[in-house]
């Protein structure tokens, strides 16, 4: 199973997991187009798209896997968010899931679970394919509620550091109120190492540090902090990463 | 003269007068006066600035408002701070800018008088030019502080005085010119949120374990009422009609499942 970053910030999100036969697409927050490349254009082996909330760098190309018959999956309020409640068009509505309720999308299983940010009803992801294990999709969520058990890779959000974000606002480069709405909804360093720490990574391949802020992080440092912590192969997902994403390295 | 309109019923006439008769009574003064220097600015009443001083100078408490001028020397440059649209924000953010004021004299207006039957002298606040640009007062679109700065400095004095000494003349009312001048920036607590995050994550996290094959260890249902993130509003939608998961949004319209399901 292959891992391709094609968007990991506020300008766009979006990730591939595929191998020959099947692929799935998080979040919609880069174009069709894009995912069509990445999937070397072989669309019938794409078996849906997870969105974790409404906000546009998550949500905005929902619509075009819509109209590719590309069944995007998304819960119920951020579906009500982005306008599909009540839809006439029965061919464009992505379908509801729930926190907690597991379901299949050919090999991949997937559970979704609550986060915690500033959206509607917003969800991460527990993923188990045969040949990744278990995943772990963590984005967008300023603390997790949960440990997770039998890890073998981890996407989690690393967004900011307090020193930078503060250095920002003390330069007057931020607002003090933005620091509110961040603190409140994304994911720091700290937290992302706290959350880490309480899960069991012995079985961990690959940690891919996501959704970095532009002005708020240092992706160097984060890697090297992160790496030092846990000592497992950190990433940071730039646009374009393609890195093997199995349960195991060999 | 009032010409009533659709927007301007003669209700909200009547509603007008009403306020000026109170207004008047209040302050003891003629209700036609009222009528006639009290200004409504953004949808707040406000009093005319020569009306304020006419006020001060009359009630019989205090020696007419005098004026003292200073010449501070020339200005320079001065950083102040503008709020502009910000459209990610979607509010208005603050943004630092630098004026200009090498070759403007910075004036300083001190409004004083006595209190009738005492020697001791009321001043107010010192007002000059270099205060108006950093309130932003000096720079707006067509601010009258570039072209009647004396006159303006005193109208602000005036203010400032007696909203120190007599602000029940006033009413807490701001001047015409204070209410066009100054905004009200909604009070934002950006003191406690890191705190209250710290509590919630001490709380809270990490603290259920989820196994993905193990239905015991799964996280429960997040109920509608129970999250702590605004919630959406569905309007006529009723819980019943909330789609199972790997329904389709509209159930109402087809009962077609998801495919994968």
């Amino acid at each position: 199973m292959e891992l391709t970053v094609l968007g990991s910030s506020s300008s766009g999100n979006s990730y591939v997991l595929q191998n020959d036969t099947e692929a799935l697409v998080i979040e919609c927050g880069v174009s069709l187009k894009e995912v069509k490349k990445a999937v070397d254009f072989n669309v019938s082996k794409l078996v849906g798209a997870l969105i974790t909330h409404e906000h546009l760098d998550h949500s905005k190309y929902v619509r075009e896997f819509l109209n590719s018959r590309i069944p995007v999956f998304m819960s119920y309020g951020t579906g009500t968010k982005l306008g599909y409640v009540g839809s006439t068009e029965p061919h464009l509505l992505p379908v509801s899931i729930d926190s907690a309720s597991k379901f299949k999308l050919g090999k991949f299983t997937i559970l979704p679970f609550d986060v915690k940010h500033d959206a509607a009803e917003p969800l991460g992801f527990l993923i188990n394919h045969p040949e990744t294990g278990n995943v772990l999709f963590l984005t967008d969520s300023y603390y997790s509620p949960y440990r997770f058990e039998g890890l073998n890779n981890i996407l989690i959000e690393c967004n900011y550091s307090l020193d930078i974000l503060q250095r920002n606002i003390d330069a007057g480069r931020i607002p003090p109120a933005v620091r509110n709405r961040t603190l409140q909804s994304h994911m720091s360093l700290e937290t992302c190492l706290e959350t880490l720490a309480a899960n069991d990574l012995s079985q961990v391949n690959n940690i891919v540090l996501i959704h970095l802020s532009d002005g708020n992080s240092h992706a160097d440092n984060f890697l090297n902090t992160v790496h030092r912590a846990t000592g497992k192969t950190v990433h940071v997902a730039d646009k374009g990463l393609d890195i093997q994403f199995n349960k195991t390295p060999f | 003269m009032y010409k009533a309109s659709e927007n301007n019923p003669v209700e909200k006439a009547m509603a007008n007068c009403m306020i000026a008769v109170e207004m008047a009574q209040r302050i003891g003064a003629s209700p036609l006066m009222i009528m006639q220097n009290m200004v409504v600015i953004y949808g707040r009443p406000s009093w005319s600035s020569k009306f304020l001083v006419a006020t001060v100078n009359t009630c019989g408490r205090f020696e007419p408002l005098k004026y003292k001028f200073t010449n501070l020397g020339m200005l320079g440059k001065v950083d102040y701070t503008e709020y502009e649209w910000n459209v990610q924000a979607k509010k208005k953010l603050p943004v630092k800018k630098e004026f200009d004021g090498t070759k403007i004299e910075n004036l300083q207006c001190i409004a004083y008088t006595t209190a009738k039957g005492s020697d001791e002298i009321l001043e107010s606040a010192p007002i000059d030019i270099r205060l108006s640009v950093q309130e932003g007062w000096y720079n707006k679109a067509g601010s009258k502080w570039q072209t009647m700065t004396r006159q303006m400095l005193m109208y602000r004095a005036a203010s400032f005085w007696t909203n120190a000494y007599a602000p029940e003349l006033s009413m807490g009312m701001k001047t015409e010119d204070e209410l066009k001048d100054i905004i009200d920036i909604p009070y934002e607590d950006v003191t406690n949120v890191a705190d209250k995050v710290n509590k919630e994550k001490a709380d809270n996290a990490n603290k259920t374990v989820i196994n993905i094959d193990d239905s015991a260890k799964q996280p429960e249902p997040v109920q509608q009422n129970a999250a702590p993130a605004e919630k959406p509003e569905v309007g006529n939608e009723s819980q019943e009609k909330k789609p199972q998961t790997g329904e389709l949004f509209d159930q109402q319209k087809s009962t077609k499942k998801g495919p994968g399901f």
